[in-house]
This record gives C-alpha cells, sequence and structure tokens, in this order.
C-alpha cells in the first residue's frame, strides 16, 4: 500500500488466535487493518507451528471471504433427497431453525434418546470434543467418528506408548522406518511442528526410509525408497523381525526385561502366560490409578461412550494372580514383582507339570517361517534389500546406549518405526500395524530418547494450578501400563478391558462395538452396517436423526451411492457446516457456522495428545482461538449452537454438569447446572481452572498462548515410571473364545477369528489374489501438505497450485504399466472395481510409482454437483470400495479394507 | 550490495507455504505466482526420486529482463533487487519472453478468485495490481523490507529452509554447503542459491 494511504488507516491491529484450516490448530496472529483481515501470520510466541503456517493456512484469507460460505439457517422444501435433486432450500430465521432442531431432537428423545446418532470429524478438533459431549452424554444419543482416521494405530499406540499418539523424537533420532506415512514431512498431527523437526533431524544425520507404493513427499525426501505392492506392509516388518532376531541376533534383552512382559512364562499347551491361581478371593480391581497419579478423571460416562467397551464384571477376573518370570540364578520361577537379576528370556523350562518358556521365546520360535524370501514374493522388496534395511535398522539402534538428560540418565535408542494411514486401509490392519510398531518393542526404542514418543503421555499441569495434568496408570495384576488414551485424555486401561467378558449390547450406540475391545481406538466404523442392515446385527432398532458436525459424510468414506442410502435411512438430518456440500444434498435442516475467524471455539490444542507433538524443546502450550472480526450475517460458532440447542431441547443442566466434569474447571469455576451461560463466560472459567484466576478469557484474548516447560520425566515414559508394554498377547486367545461364543449366542456373523493371535503376524488383504482376469492394479489415495479433506480444491489459492502441479487431479501410473498397455499421459479413462463400481479420471505418467498401482490425491475429491463450486477435481477412488458390506471391515480395528483391485480401460473403449 | 537468498532443498519439503503465503502478503491475483514450487522427477523406476523445487524471482546480477524492457519499467535497484514501474510499464510481455526462469507473470484482467465482484480483501489488496502490465517478485521490498523485515516465504517457511540477506552475507554458507544457481550457463548469475 502507498504510503499515503497508510497515513489514513485508523486501525492496525494483530490478533493472536488459532488457524483451522486443518485439524492441527497453528497458533496464528492476524494482522487486520481497518476491519480486513489482509494477512495470516504463524505466532512465534506458540510453538504449536513456531511463528510459521503452512500452505493452508496462509489460505485462510481466502475461506474467510469466500462468498459461498453460507451464513444463514435453511430448510429444505422439496422432500426428494438426492445427488443434484434441487432441495429447495428456504431461507429461514435462526429463531425457527432452533425451533426446529430442538422440536426434533426433543421428540426423538423422547421416544427413545438413542434414536439420536451424531458424527463429526476431526476438521474442528477444538469443538469436537464438546460436540460429543452434547451429542452423547447430554443428549443421551449415539456418536460416530465418520473418518477412517488411524484406526488400529492409535490403539496400538496406545498399549506400546501409553497414549494415543506417538511420533519419532525426530531429532535425536537417527534411523527413521516410515510405513505408509508422510509425519515429518507432510502429513499428521502437529505437522507444522513435526516437519521442522523431522528437517533439524535429516539436517543431523537421520536416515528416512519410506516404505510407500506410491513416492510421496516423505519417499522423496528419503534415503531410501521401499516401493512396496499395497496391502503387503505386515509382511516386509515380520521379515525384518525375522533377521534382526534370528539373522543378526539383535534385540534389546535388558529392556525387554524390564519394560515388556517378554520374559513372562508362557504355558505352552494353551498360549496363555502362567498366573498365579488365586482361589476365593476377591479379584485385583482392573484399571485402578495407581495411587500417585495426579488426577482420576471423573468423567466415567463419557468415559464409557467414547470407549466403546460393556462395563461387566468378569468373573474370571478373580482366578488368576500375577505371571510369573524363570530366575536362571535359582532356576525357579518367581512372580514378575520379584527382584529377580537374571530373567530368562530364550529356554524351554518345566514349572508346575507344565512346559513354559519365557514369551521372547515363543515369539523367536514363532518368528521362524517369516523370512527375508518369504516376504520378497509377497512385498516386491527384494529379499537383500530387506536385510539390509533390518540390518542398518538394528545396528542404528545402538542398544546399550545411554544419554543424560536434566542430569539423569536414560536408554538412548535413536531408531523408530513409525506407520500410519497407509499401512492401515486393509483388512487385517490390526496384525499388521502390530507387525510394524512391534519392531520398536524389539529394538527397546518405545518412550526412551530417540525413539517412538508418546505426544503428551504424563502432564504435571501448570506449575501453579497443576492444570490439566495426567499421568497413566498400571494394571496391577501383569504389572502393564495402562494408557491416557486419545484426544481426550483419560487414565484407561487396554488390559482391564480385555478381562472383561466380551458381552454384545442390541442398541445402537454400542452394537457391534462391543464385540471389539481390541479397537482401543473407538472408531464406530461399523455404524454403516449396522444402520444399513441393523436386521442382520439384531439391532432394535436404526437411529432416526442424524445430528451432523462439520462433517461430510457422503465422502467420507466408501461408494457414494451406498453413501446415499446410509443418508436416505435417516427420518431427519441437521447439518452445521460452513459450507453446503455434497452431504446437504440429504439434511432437512443446515444451520451454518461462521468461519474459524469469526468465531470463539473451545480451546484448541487442549489435553496436547492428539495433534500437539511433545518433545523436550516444545512446552506445553494453552491457546485461544478468537474471532477477528464480525461474523458475517452475525453467524454463530459451533458453541453458541451447542448451548443454544442443549437449551432448548432441555439438558443444558446435564450439559454443563458435563462440561463441568470434562473440562476439570475447579470449585471457584464449576458451572451452575440450572444456568445458562454464553461460552465466552464458560471459556472463561476453562482458562481460570487451567492457568490461575489471572489467566481468564480477557488475558487470552490479549496474549494468545500460555507456555510453560515440559520435562523429560514427563516426556520419557521409561526409565522413570513404572508398568511394562506387551510383547506377547496371551489376552487374545481369551478374547477369541469369548466372541466365537457371543456371536454364536446372539447369530450374527463375526469374521477373522483366525486373527486373535499373541503376536504378530500378516494375512492378506481379500483381493490379494487376482481372481477376476484382467483387474491387476490397486489404486491407492494420498495426500501432500497442502491438501486435507475437501477444503482444499474449495480453495482457490490451493486449487490454483493443485491445477498447476503434474500430479494434481490425475490418476498416476506407472510410465513402463502404461506403455505395455498403449496409454500415455493425459489419456481419459475408467478405473472399474471388482465390486462393480467406476469412477474416471485423467492419467499423468510417472516413474515414481510401484507398476502395479494407481495413485490419486485426496481420494474422496470430485464435487460433480451443479450446485456446490469445486467441481471436478481430482478422482473420488473411494468410490469404488462398498460401505454396507462388512467384510470390508478389520473386525478387530474397524480399518476399512481399500486394497481392492480394477480394471484399467480407455474411456472411449467404453463408450 | 545485493540482496540474496539460499534455499536448502534438504531442509524443504515442497510444502507450498511459501506460494500462499506470498498471495497473502502481496496479494497477487489469479495466475501470478511469484513465489511456487516446480514438481519434476528425475531417474526411473525404482531409482528415481521426485523433486520439488522452489522458485521466485532470481533477482539476477545480469537480468535477461531488464535488457528487453523498451521502457525502462523494469530496472536492477541498488540493493539488487530486479523491480517493474507499473505506471511505465505498457505491457508488452517481452521481459516474460526473456526470463529464463518464467518469473513474471501478465494481469490480464481485473477479476479475483470469485469472479469480477472482488472481496473485502482483494479490494484492499489488488489496487496495486492493475491489469494490462507486469507483476513479479520484489523480495517484498515494500511489503516487509521496508520495514526490516524478512520476505514473508522466507518468515512462513516451515522447515525454516530459507535464508535471507546480502550476497556477501550469505556467501560464506554457499560455499560451505556448495550451493548452485540456476542455469549458470546463461550468465544472468542469479542472486538466488539452492543448497543440495
Amino acid at each position: 500500500m502507498a504510503a499515503i494511504k497508510e497515513a489514513a488507516i485508523k486501525e492496525d491491529v494483530w490478533i493472536p488466535s488459532a488457524c483451522n484450516m486443518c485439524f492441527n490448530a497453528c497458533a496464528i496472529r492476524v494482522h487486520k487493518v481497518d476491519g480486513v483481515v489482509v494477512k495470516i501470520e504463524g505466532n512465534p510466541a506458540s510453538p504449536v507451528g513456531g511463528g510459521h503456517v503452512c500452505g493452508k493456512g496462509a489460505s485462510g484469507l481466502m475461506q474467510l471471504y469466500d462468498p459461498n460460505r453460507i451464513t444463514k439457517p435453511m430448510k429444505r422444501t422439496n422432500p426428494v433427497k438426492g445427488i443434484d435433486i434441487d432441495p429447495g432450500w428456504q431461507e429461514i430465521s435462526w429463531e425457527e431453525a432452533y425451533t426446529l432442531a430442538a422440536d426434533k431432537l426433543k421428540a426423538a428423545r423422547a421416544e427413545n434418546p438413542k434414536y439420536i446418532l451424531s458424527t463429526g470429524m476431526v476438521t474442528n478438533n477444538a469443538n469436537l470434543l464438546p460436540f460429543i459431549w452434547f451429542a452423547s452424554p447430554a443428549l443421551g444419543g449415539g456418536y460416530w467418528c465418520a473418518d477412517i482416521c488411524g484406526a488400529s494405530i492409535h490403539g496400538w499406540y496406545e498399549r506400546f506408548g501409553a497414549t494415543g499418539n506417538l511420533a519419532p523424537d525426530y531429532e535425536l533420532c537417527k534411523y527413521l522406518l516410515q510405513f505408509g506415512t508422510q509425519a515429518g514431512t507432510a502429513t499428521r498431527h502437529g505437522f507444522n511442528m513435526s516437519v521442522r523437526k523431522c528437517a533439524n533431524g535429516r539436517e543431523n544425520g537421520l536416515k528416512l526410509v519410506s516404505v510407500d507404493p506410491h513416492m510421496s513427499t516423505s519417499a522423496e525426501k528419503s534415503d531410501l525408497w521401499l516401493p512396496i505392492k499395497p496391502g503387503t506392509d505386515g509382511a516386509l516388518a515380520m521379515a525384518i523381525a525375522h533377521v534382526l532376531v534370528r539373522e543378526l541376533g539383535i534385540y534389546d534383552a535388558e529392556y525387554l526385561k524390564k519394560f515388556t512382559n517378554a520374559a513372562d512364562l508362557v504355558d505352552v499347551s494353551t498360549g496363555m502366560c502362567v498366573r498365579k491361581e488365586i482361589k476365593e478371593t476377591k479379584a485385583a480391581k482392573p484399571a485402578e490409578s495407581k495411587k500417585d497419579a495426579p488426577e482420576k478423571i471423573a468423567d466415567k460416562d463419557i468415559g464409557a461412550v467414547l470407549k466403546g467397551i460393556v462395563e461387566t464384571d468378569n468373573a474370571d477376573q478373580t482366578k488368576h494372580g500375577h505371571p510369573y518370570v524363570w530366575d536362571l540364578a535359582t532356576g525357579q520361577a518367581r512372580d514378575i514383582y520379584d527382584d529377580v537379576a537374571d530373567k530368562a528370556l530364550l529356554g524351554t523350562y518345566t514349572f508346575e507339570g507344565k512346559t513354559v518358556k519365557p514369551s521372547f521365546q515363543v515369539y523367536v520360535d514363532h518368528l521362524k517361517s517369516y523370512t527375508p524370501e518369504w516376504a520378497a514374493v509377497i512385498t516386491d522388496i527384494p529379499a537383500e534389500r530387506i536385510r539390509q534395511v533390518a540390518k542398518e535398522l538394528g545396528e542404528a539402534a545402538s542398544i546399550g546406549s545411554t544419554i543424560t538428560i536434566g542430569g539423569k540418565s536414560y536408554p538412548y535408542r535413536p531408531v523408530a518405526v513409525d506407520c500410519f494411514s497407509g499401512a492401515t486401509r486393509h483388512k487385517h490392519a490390526y496384525l499388521t500395524i502390530w507387525a510394524i510398531l512391534h519392531l520398536n518393542v524389539i529394538l527397546g526404542s518405545f518412550n526412551v530418547p530417540g525413539g517412538m514418543v508418546g505426544f503428551a503421555v504424563k502432564a504435571d499441569g501448570h506449575p501453579e494450578t497443576h492444570q490439566p495434568s495426567w499421568a497413566p496408570g498400571v494394571y496391577e495384576r501383569d504389572n502393564m501400563v495402562d494408557c491416557t488414551s486419545l484426544f481426550y485424555v483419560r487414565n484407561r486401561s487396554c488390559y482391564a478391558d480385555y478381562e472383561k467378558k466380551v458381552a454384545y449390547r442390541d442398541e445402537f450406540d454400542w452394537g457391534l462395538f462391543s464385540l471389539q475391545p481390541t479397537n482401543v481406538g473407538g472408531d464406530g466404523h461399523f455404524v454403516y452396517s449396522q444402520q444399513l442392515h441393523p436386521e442382520q446385527y439384531k439391532q432394535k432398532h436404526r437411529a432416526k436423526v442424524l445430528f451432523s458436525y462439520a462433517s461430510n459424510p457422503l465422502k467420507n468414506w466408501g461408494n457414494h451411492a451406498e453413501m446415499a442410502e446410509f443418508l436416505k435411512t435417516f427420518e431427519y438430518i441437521i447439518m452445521i457446516d460452513i459450507y453446503k456440500s455434497d452431504s446437504s444434498y440429504f439434511a432437512d435442516l443446515l444451520l451454518p457456522e461462521c468461519c474459524y475467524l469469526e468465531r470463539l471455539d473451545s480451546v484448541p490444542n487442549a489435553m496436547f495428545n492428539h495433534h500437539t507433538v511433545g518433545d523436550l524443546n516444545t512446552p506445553w502450550t494453552i491457546s485461544i482461538r478468537q474471532p477477528v472480526v464480525q461474523a458475517r450475517d452475525n453467524c454463530p460458532g459451533g458453541m453458541d449452537i451447542f448451548i443454544e440447542l442443549a437449551d432448548r431441547v432441555g439438558v443444558l443442566p446435564m450439559y454443563n454438569s458435563v462440561m463441568s466434569a470434562s473440562y476439570r474447571l475447579n470449585e471457584a469455576n464449576k458451572l451452575d447446572p440450572s444456568k445458562k451461560y454464553s461460552y465466552a463466560e464458560i471459556l472463561d472459567r476453562v482458562y481460570k481452572s487451567w492457568c490461575g484466576e489471572d489467566k481468564g478469557l480477557e488475558w487470552f484474548k490479549k496474549n494468545g498462548v500460555l507456555t510453560w516447560e515440559r520435562k523429560p520425566e514427563e516426556l520419557y515414559y521409561y526409565p522413570n515410571n513404572p508398568g511394562r508394554i506387551p510383547l506377547y498377547m496371551d489376552y487374545h486367545l481369551k478374547l477369541k473364545k469369548e466372541v466365537e461364543a457371543e456371536v454364536k449366542r446372539v447369530g450374527i456373523e463375526w469374521e477373522q477369528l483366525e486373527d486373535y493371535l499373541p503376536l504378530p503376524s500378516w494375512e492378506p488383504c481379500l483381493d490379494y489374489e487376482e481372481e477376476h482376469p484382467g483387474y491387476d492394479l490397486w489404486p491407492i489415495y494420498y495426500t501432500n501438505a497442502l491438501n486435507v479433506d475437501t477444503w482444499g480444491q474449495i480453495n482457490p489459492w490451493i486449487n490454483e497450485i493443485n491445477a498447476s502441479e503434474p500430479y494434481g487431479y490425475t490418476i498416476e501410473i506407472n510410465t513402463q504399466t502404461a506403455k505395455a498397455r498403449g496409454l500415455k499421459t493425459g489419456d481419459d479413462v475408467v478405473l472399474l472395481g471388482t465390486s462393480g463400481y467406476e469412477v474416471e479420471g485423467r492419467l499423468m505418467c510417472v516413474q515414481g510409482i510401484h507398476p502395479k498401482t494407481l495413485a490419486v490425491g485426496g481420494g474422496c475429491w470430485d464435487i460433480k454437483s451443479k450446485y456446490l463450486h469445486a467441481r471436478d477435481r481430482g478422482v473420488a477412488i473411494n468410490n469404488l470400495f462398498e460401505v454396507g458390506d462388512p467384510k470390508r471391515l478389520d473386525h478387530l480395528s474397524a480399518a476399512y479394507d481399500q486394497c481392492i483391485r480394477v480394471k484399467l480401460v480407455k474411456k472411449e473403449a467404453i463408450a | 550490495m545485493s540482496y540474496g537468498m539460499v534455499i536448502d532443498l534438504k531442509r524443504c519439503v515442497g510444502c507450498g507455504a511459501c506460494a500462499t503465503i506470498c498471495k497473502a502478503e502481496n496479494g497477487t491475483p489469479p495466475g501470478v505466482t511469484r513465489s511456487k514450487v516446480m514438481k519434476a522427477e528425475k531417474g526411473e523406476f525404482p531409482n528415481v526420486t521426485r523433486i520439488s523445487l522452489p522458485l521466485l524471482c532470481m533477482h539476477c546480477e545480469h537480468p535477461s529482463c531488464v535488457k528487453v524492457c523498451p521502457t525502462g519499467a523494469t530496472a536492477k535497484g541498488p540493493d539488487g533487487i530486479v523491480t517493474v514501474d507499473k505506471k511505465v510499464c505498457i505491457g508488452c510481455r517481452a521481459c516474460m519472453t526473456a526470463c529464463p526462469y518464467g518469473a513474471r507473470y501478465f494481469r490480464e484482467d481485473t477479476d479475483g478468485y470469485f469472479g469480477e465482484t472482488l472481496t473485502p480483501y482483494e479490494s484492499v489488496k489488488y489496487e496495486d495490481m492493475p491489469r494490462g502490465v507486469i507483476d513479479k517478485c520484489n523480495f517484498c521490498a515494500e511489503t516487509r523490507l521496508s520495514k526490516g523485515l524478512e520476505p514473508a516465504c522466507v518468515q512462513t517457511c516451515i522447515t525454516e529452509a530459507r535464508h535471507f540477506g546480502t550476497r556477501e552475507e550469505l556467501a560464506l554458507l554457499i560455499a560451505q554447503r556448495k550451493g548452485y544457481q540456476l542455469r549458470p550457463d546463461l550468465g544472468t548469475d542469479p542472486s538466488v542459491y539452492y543448497l543440495p
């Protein structure tokens, strides 16, 4: 701007807030000049982003001023629902909109609160929790997370890392083996934090190895790319374990003895650990927090809803006590709690007439058949390459080395084996993710410097208030460390859950969850099957009212036509969104939410353990997302809508009580259940409870960010804290029997009973074999640093870049594969799925892709509707995946098998 | 004294933050991408890698654009920054043809990203974006350097891969890390260097 114009400026301010262009909620400073937002920058006062915004974050301006955002409530006038059928939206007043919504919710509740089903995505993580609190405990309905997310990964993180999200300790790590993830280079929780730490690591000698069928950003930045056949990651991981343990003898014996159950004795005839018999005594109580835990979380209702586990006592609990280990010094079995200096990891022994082995010996035996030669055939990774990676990984682990931090000595294991979305979109994902992450167990790299470390396994809280704080407890019977869960921190025990008797519940929000104690992450992906086919699953009823927040369920999952049928099963759909979406075609009432730069949200990054990467250089951070400009048409934010609806439905006292408990408000700031507060008043109490009476909402509005130091003993769980992690999971054997009996009793079909194993393994996906001639290619999808969900193509700055990139919005195919079929870049093609579904796209010939793989960005893009404005951008290959048939679900983790085969044909050949 | 930039390709992840922050800072209209990331492949499967190459005006010591400008609108300043005086530019686009780095853009119309009607942000920022003339990177000279701030792409870079300073200040880093210029054979002597 010219100097003369600058002289006339009346208002020129920078306002601290938090981004919402993806779920990571990085700290931003927003520049406003005379009422117009002219720039968004990173806020250097916060480690969440560290003063930088990514390409999405800077593009927030184009969302704020997008004329296509909706800002007035609308009701449907055309009762016929379907894609491209004009709903006949009629703008209505907020009074009418709230009355309509409240009447529908009240009527459903009067019949049965379970008739209300809510859904949301991590799109706005800050408000998602208060939305769940409203939808589930307050309204009394069910909730499911619509996206595919890290099904099975978060659960294994919880068991191995004691919290729901882990990351490599990038700056101390020296060898990072990634399966199907671009964490640290392009994606994932805390991306704008981890990408810098990973760059620091790479500059200082971190070797990055990327296992990915497609040359993703991580593969681009890697020192070694392993272009694997889709769906075979678990086989590669098993072979690496085979080489490490059986060929090289590399494993961290000290770690295995101290911090895992590798020395626990297993009865070889049953596969169960040998535990003390306890006769006629009351059982050890499951999942009690250890006494010195700073906080026992008082949110039983919410915890139960979120974890999807049935609370029933189990008589079996009374039968067993502590497991045993073999004491080599005395030649006797000893209690795991005894001080045994020389525990056996290997060997075969006799105890109480039974042949027993340490579980590590069972593991060594188990690995025998998983040779690199076996894996090479499955994965397309040559055996010598597998041996090379295993050797490099094992040597980099520097087993035995230590590091001194804060005056204390820690084990130093500068290796990490990580995975995410790409590795879990498969049948048998539970086993695959286990096989991958298990490599960290044998190398001793979980929870120690340089290895795989929890985002926030333990928090002592603000130095003055000691809030918010948590620590995992210990499952006393087996001395296993519990976890502090994911997203909303609560202390819970995976192991106590396993010990409860599996009992099927025919109420909608439980249903098939109740058969999945293994699904620790709690993704509710069986919802689609249950809602479409309630009789098949002996459900009492379908849900009748769908309440959706910041989500586009039509595109979040599989085939869109099937998803349309799913949405049509609801009698009434209320959707809160900032845009009309594909799913709006099925909504009855649209409640607009204002842009993130116009609203006051719940605390971004609260609870730290979902999207704020932890490491020594990352202090704890409390922040704010506040209005920077007046909302267009005075459109409210989500929090205002939830409170207003809670009041009108008559559940405000419950909602207030749940918020008091869940936000952990102190006595002085607890909400009066009978009073209607503005969200600003509530948030003021949250900040005061956590940060002190002098740091309420006004302080945060002005200052934006409060930080305090993270202590090494909060970050590195070992060796400072009690409990162990599993090398061996005999819990699965018990579960198998119970699930098998329960599904037989109830009369429903259940799959994969063969997957309930005590040790990891690999099983092929449904489409592994080419059963239909010509269906010989696997389509996969990826994302990059600039794109999240469908907002990317809607945002014109992001779209401009996508459209200008050679790979943007195309179907990538290996050049040689294309050539052999007479295809070339620019050809319009059709992918025919084995399901009978098909999608169209334009080819781009590339070298950076496995020859049998096709890759697209996003996987759910391609809005085609004439009523939506981001048309024909991208290829929605998720249209190829079946929705209603549960065979596509990994029954142990609710992961979605998207590893399908397609036939590639030229469009003109079909025409 | 000439300003220059060093981009560390070891750290860069090709994320595009530099591209959109440049838009936000300088309010560039559709089609004008002063800062961008070029993507390409090198090698054949399986011995292949992808390359992300961040591009902007190279602010050459011997800029070919300046030589061909018929009106003198394009000039190299005493700080080494190559600028366009939009009041003098006649939009002949000779400079676009002459620039070997594709760093110049011609504004065809007055549209914004949502069509003819500009958003409040565009209304403010596009005042300096008249149609029919050339636009290009100026190292954020007016928007940031004049206030003692480094260019927006440097400030936001999420891997902190960019270094900004005078060419003298950057010389040591370039020498130590074996930094290189794009197309040195053309004799333009770019002030933007890349670290392998």
